[in-house]
């Protein structure tokens, strides 16, 4: 197990999820692991009534969570939209992993995913030899989410063409998948229910039809609020990769996973934390998600190229390339930042020098 | 002794609603002590009134001093108002028994009773925030809708809240003031006074802050020591009518609830499951064009359900409804809700009182005229465009001009779009204000005319300048009073006679040339204004120049805005006798030696756009400002002035360009340096698109060489030209041979 390169959500919380279950205190619904609420404690954390340390998945609104929850409930499906790196792939991992214990139910969303990799497919050999036949069904994530009363996972459901992401209909109003082929139909038994995410930052995607949309509920996850909690959700995950990835660097001060995240908010916003100076927005996202992996990144550079701990050069590379996606315009973008405001700054030199050097 | 039951509640809110009224069943008493002034019960006798709609509020105000007025606003769900209808229904007798406006209104600390009702949660923190604080939620508010408005079994609520506020009391002494004691040993003042009499069953409603300090009484000693030597003033109530919009907090009423047509919702459908609300936030997306289906409602509905059955929650609260507003119907975001949000969360509800409630005469007249007239105050602001040929818009915004002169801003003017003077657009805000102001301005006479002419001819009194005499009169004008505009031209007469000053003389202009086209356009008599406006003219003709002659920049500049707003002012009238007056004024600004040059460059500039200089003279006029015996800051002013606020004329007349181009070109290198600044500040008053025009053509012109013009190398084919003159005869209606 432990050579595994990343576990499952329900393989990694495993322990989590099981004190939950022991301590569950509310009605379950059917085919469910344990009860909404246990669901939205699990996500969000908190402590049990054995004194069980739940730690937190998704830090943020514990509203937004609540609502995502109750909506799987009423058995609507799910829409998680937002930017890029605001954690909707890993809620809908996690909400699946707590609500049916398995979050493997997959459906990658691309521009070429066809029918048949949400429907179901065929075997063509054992086709073409037996004909329409059960054993010569491809069954996919979907059909079995279906089948076996558990969540289903879309994941990019804007990438599929409208064409295709409209087969959905008729399995989430009606809940059943016909095969006409074999005269035959799956009906979903209860605890099926699909979550599907999609960002709303890339261009050339497929819009849902309304008659889609309207079977969905969609919740939108924010960037996050606060410089204290983006910073909280970047250690916490830097901190994980570590312990996964066996790191032989030195745990990253606070201090350098704060200045990351406030060069990464400032220029989101475009203005600096203290709303005195004006700046120039860059074109990439500078997600959450990209400060993680900066961080990340920084922590491996130290590890293996460096004294183990981690410097203002191990973090710069990976912000250059977090920032500057369009060499012209973000290069621009990116110096001016420098000498208005990182070189001005207290104690910030280390990162002025290092980007110099680099540029 | 009489029972006495102790009612606690907040000022508004369904849930207390309910709750007083079931316990007030069940006591049964034959008498309800009420927080409110004594004064009131005179206008009591209305609530049973079938035109009595709350939103009302009942206001107290100093008959010799109306801006000194207390509000206390009543809603269907106010605890009040559903007590005071239970008295009137049963025969119950009923009084108030808080301390009378007469004492309360003399009491000079008490000037932050205007506009609140008196409670004490004016304050810029609700103590029940710390009761909220320590049940986990976010604030006062949320905690006493969760707790107490939304309950639905009220059993013991009046015994826990009393306790409540007991404890909060005790830990916060600051928080109530010198007048809330005064008020409540009132209070017990009046309790005891009841209980004297052969009252069996006392039911005593007020606010929940209040109770302990009833349940407890001091000696009587003690109380008469407080309330001795309070000074009075006479008072009088009335009824008016309220809205929603002021009930909410926002609206700065200290007693205020965030969500007042929520409420409303809560108290005329208190077992509805949330169909009724969220279908009525569907139609009102639908009105806004927005396609909600009947599933997204039933949607919306079963997620707020299952939402705050997750949360543990009895039933779902505004904030779950938003919620699931925005996740079904919105697709994630609250842009949709804030569509409505003003609509559904406040509500746009307004009251209505009887007509037989007292009022002051002046505003029976304004009610008359806006019956007459179909103007209603409304809740929402709503637009209204005039087109005065038609008889009845007329009157209307006559109406509106003079409630507006008397300073009372309900119908404030909007910009037209279009053109034609015959329209006018206003846009109506009523504020419950408004009525006080009213009431205030009733001194000043019993019709809304009278009232009016007298609040003017005050004002007038009082003005020394003729600008804002003129600026007044401006405004007069629109509301047809005549004898006011004759005191007022008089009394113009007599300022512009008396005055030596030109430049308050020119300011004077503009306004009343407005006045003479408004005359012109309504077929009104002003014949005086315009006999004035010639006086006006004429004076400036006379004394003009001595503003125009040894001045520095500064006040050059001040003159040169004058003329010009008195310059395009005597263009739009464009009456023959004043335009040879006016010119002749500024052919003397030009000529004169003297003249400020940012003055006399402006004149020429004038003279030249209108034709009444011949090309000649403005080339000799160019060559001598330009010519080297000047000081180069004089040219440069002079050109300032000349250039004034456009490129277009430098961009088309090409002699012009050349004068100015030979000019700079000819400059002495410390000159030009002195001359820069200048310069610079001319062309940046130029549009940036006229700016890199003029760069353009100053590079085109170096390439061709100065000595060509483009205006004589026209690419213009001389017989394309010819062939249109017949066509744009034929349109302009000239038919040529």
């Amino acid at each position: 197990m432990s050579t595994l390169l990343r576990q499952h959500a329900e393989q990694q919380f495993a322990e989590e999820l099981h004190e939950l279950k022991k301590n569950e205190t509310h009605p379950i619904p059917e085919n469910w692991e344990m009860s909404p609420q246990s669901v939205v404690t699990y996500l969000m954390g908190g402590t049990l009534k054995n004194g069980f340390e739940v730690s937190p998945k998704y830090i943020g609104n514990r509203r937004l969570m609540e609502i995502a929850v109750a909506t799987l409930v009423t058995d609507r499906a799910l829409l998680l939209y937002g930017l890029p790196g605001t954690a909707k792939s890993w809620v809908s991992e996690h909400m699946a992993a707590a609500i049916s214990g398995d979050s493997t139910l997959i459906v990658q969303g691309t521009a070429g995913t066809g029918e048949e990799a949400i429907r179901y497919g065929w075997n063509y050999a054992r086709l073409l030899a037996e004909g329409p036949s059960e054993g010569a069904l491809v069954q996919t994530p979907v059909m079995k989410a279906m089948q076996e009363g558990k969540i289903g996972r879309i994941e990019e459901l804007t990438r599929i063409g409208s064409d295709v992401q409209d087969t959905l209909i008729t399995i989430l109003s009606e809940k059943t998948l016909p095969i006409p082929e074999l005269n035959q139909e799956i009906q979903a038994i209860r605890g099926f229910n699909i979550i599907a995410t999609a960002n709303n930052r890339d261009k050339g995607v497929n819009d849902l039809s309304s008659a889609l949309k309207r079977r969905f509920n969609t919740v939108i996850l924010p960037l996050p609020d606060t410089l204290e909690e983006e910073v909280d959700i970047v250690r916490r995950r830097v901190e994980s990769f570590e312990k996964v990835m066996e790191l032989p660097a030195e745990k990253p001060a606070l201090e350098e996973i704060r200045r990351v995240v406030t060069i990464f908010r400032e220029l989101r916003q475009g203005a600096t934390s203290d709303g005195k100076t004006k700046l120039k927005v860059p074109s990439g996202t500078l997600s959450t998600a990209e400060a993680i992996s900066v961080v990340n990144n920084g922590l491996a550079m130290a590890g293996y190229f460096g004294d183990g701990q981690i410097h203002a050069e191990d973090l710069v590379s990976g912000i250059l390339g977090a920032v500057v996606k369009d060499p012209v315009q973000d290069k621009i973008v990116w110096q001016e930042y420098m000498e208005t405001v990182v070189k001005n700054r207290d104690g910030w030199k280390d990162i002025y020098r290092a980007s110099r050097d680099m540029m | 002794m009489a029972a006495i039951h102790l009612l606690g509640i907040r000022h508004h809110g369904p849930g207390s609603c309910r709750n007083v009224l079931q316990t007030l069943e069940e006591i049964q008493p034959d008498l309800i002590l009420l927080e409110g002034p004594v004064e009131a019960e005179g206008v009591m006798h209305f609530i049973g009134d079938g035109q009595m709609q709350p939103p009302v509020a009942l206001l107290g105000y100093q008959p010799d001093a109306p801006q000194n007025a207390v509000f206390y606003p009543f809603a269907a769900f106010s605890p009040e108002w559903q007590t005071l209808c239970y008295a009137q229904q049963k025969g119950i007798t009923l009084r108030f028994f808080d301390l009378p406006l007469a004492h309360s209104m003399a009491f000079p600390s008490l000037e932050t009773a205007v506009s609140s009702s008196g409670e004490t949660e004016v304050s810029p923190r609700d103590p029940f925030d710390l009761l909220a604080e320590a049940a986990g939620y976010s604030d006062g508010e949320s905690w006493w809708n969760m707790t107490i408005e939304q309950r639905r079994n009220q059993s013991g609520v009046f015994e826990a809240v009393k306790e409540a506020v007991e404890v909060l009391r005790d830990a916060l002494p600051e928080r109530t003031s010198q007048r809330d004691l005064i008020r409540e040993a009132w209070m017990r003042r009046m309790i005891r006074t009841a209980q004297k009499e052969a009252f069996e069953r006392i039911a005593i409603v007020c606010g929940a802050w209040h109770i302990p300090a009833l349940e407890h009484m001091p000696k009587i000693k003690e109380d008469n020591e407080l309330l001795k030597g309070l000074a009075k003033v006479k008072v009088e109530c009335t009824w008016i009518p309220w809205t929603y919009d002021r009930l909410a907090f926002r609206s700065g009423y200290g007693a205020g609830i965030e969500s007042p047509g929520w409420y409303d919702y809560l108290w005329k459908h208190p077992e509805d499951d949330g169909t009724r609300w969220v279908s009525h936030i569907a139609a009102l997306l639908r009105k806004k064009g927005m396609d909600i289906s009947v599933a997204h409602v039933i949607e919306t509905v079963r997620l707020a359900q299952t939402t705050a059955a997750l949360r543990e929650l009895p039933s779902p609260t505004l904030e779950e409804y938003n919620e699931a507003v925005t996740t079904v119907m919105g697709f994630g975001d609250d842009l949709l809700l804030q569509l409505v949000k003003e609509s559904l969360v406040v509500g746009n509800r307004i009251g209505q009182v009887p007509d037989a409630v007292p009022k002051v005469p002046l505003l029976i007249d304004v009610e008359r005229l806006q019956k007459k007239l179909r103007v209603p105050f409304t809740a929402e602001i709503k637009d209204l465009t005039l087109d005065l040929r038609k008889e009845n818009d007329l009157e209307r915004s006559l109406f509106f001009h003079r409630l507006l002169l008397l300073d009372i801003d309900w119908a404030t003017p909007a910009s037209v779009d279009g053109k034609g003077t015959f329209k006018e657009r206003w846009s109506l805000y009523h504020k419950p204000e408004q009525i006080v102001d009213l009431i205030e301005r009733a001194i000043w006479g019993n019709t809304l005319e009278e009232a009016v002419q007298k609040y003017l001819s005050r004002q007038m009194a009082e003005l020394q300048h003729i600008p804002e005499l003129t600026h007044l009169l401006n405004r007069v004008i629109p509301a047809h009073l005549p004898t006011l505009v004759d005191a007022m031209t008089a009394q113009l007469d007599r300022l512009s006679a008396a005055s030596t000053d030109i430049v308050e003389m020119m300011e004077a202009v503009p306004d009343l040339v407005s006045i003479v086209r408004y005359g012109n356009v309504r077929n009104l008599d002003f014949s005086q204004v315009g006999h004035m406006l010639q006086a006006m003219i004429a004076r400036i003709l006379a004394g003009g120049l001595l503003v125009c002659i040894h001045i520095d920049e500064e006040e050059a500049a001040e003159v040169l805005n004058k003329l010009s707003a008195t310059d395009y002012a005597v263009a739009t009238l464009n009456d023959e006798e004043l335009n040879a007056m006016w010119y002749e004024f500024v052919q003397q600004i030009r000529s004169a030696a003297n003249a400020h040059p940012l003055l006399s460059g402006y004149a020429t500039r004038l003279l030249n756009d209108k034709g009444k200089i011949t090309p000649e003279e403005m080339q000799n006029t160019l060559s001598f400002y330009s010519s080297v015996g000047n000081a180069p800051s004089d040219m440069a002013y002079w050109f300032e002035g000349f250039l004034r606020a456009s490129a277009s004329i430098l961009l088309l007349d090409d002699k012009l360009w050349n004068l100015v181009n030979t000019w700079i070109c000819e400059q002495q290198q410390e000159d030009f340096l002195e001359l820069l600044p200048i310069l610079r500040r001319t062309f940046s008053e130029f549009t940036p698109a006229e700016r890199r025009k003029l760069g353009e053509k100053a590079k085109n012109f170096e390439e061709r060489g100065s000595s060509s013009s483009p205006t004589e190398d026209s690419s213009c084919n001389d017989m394309d030209a010819k062939r249109i003159i017949p066509l744009m005869s034929r349109l302009l209606g000239i038919e040529t041979e």
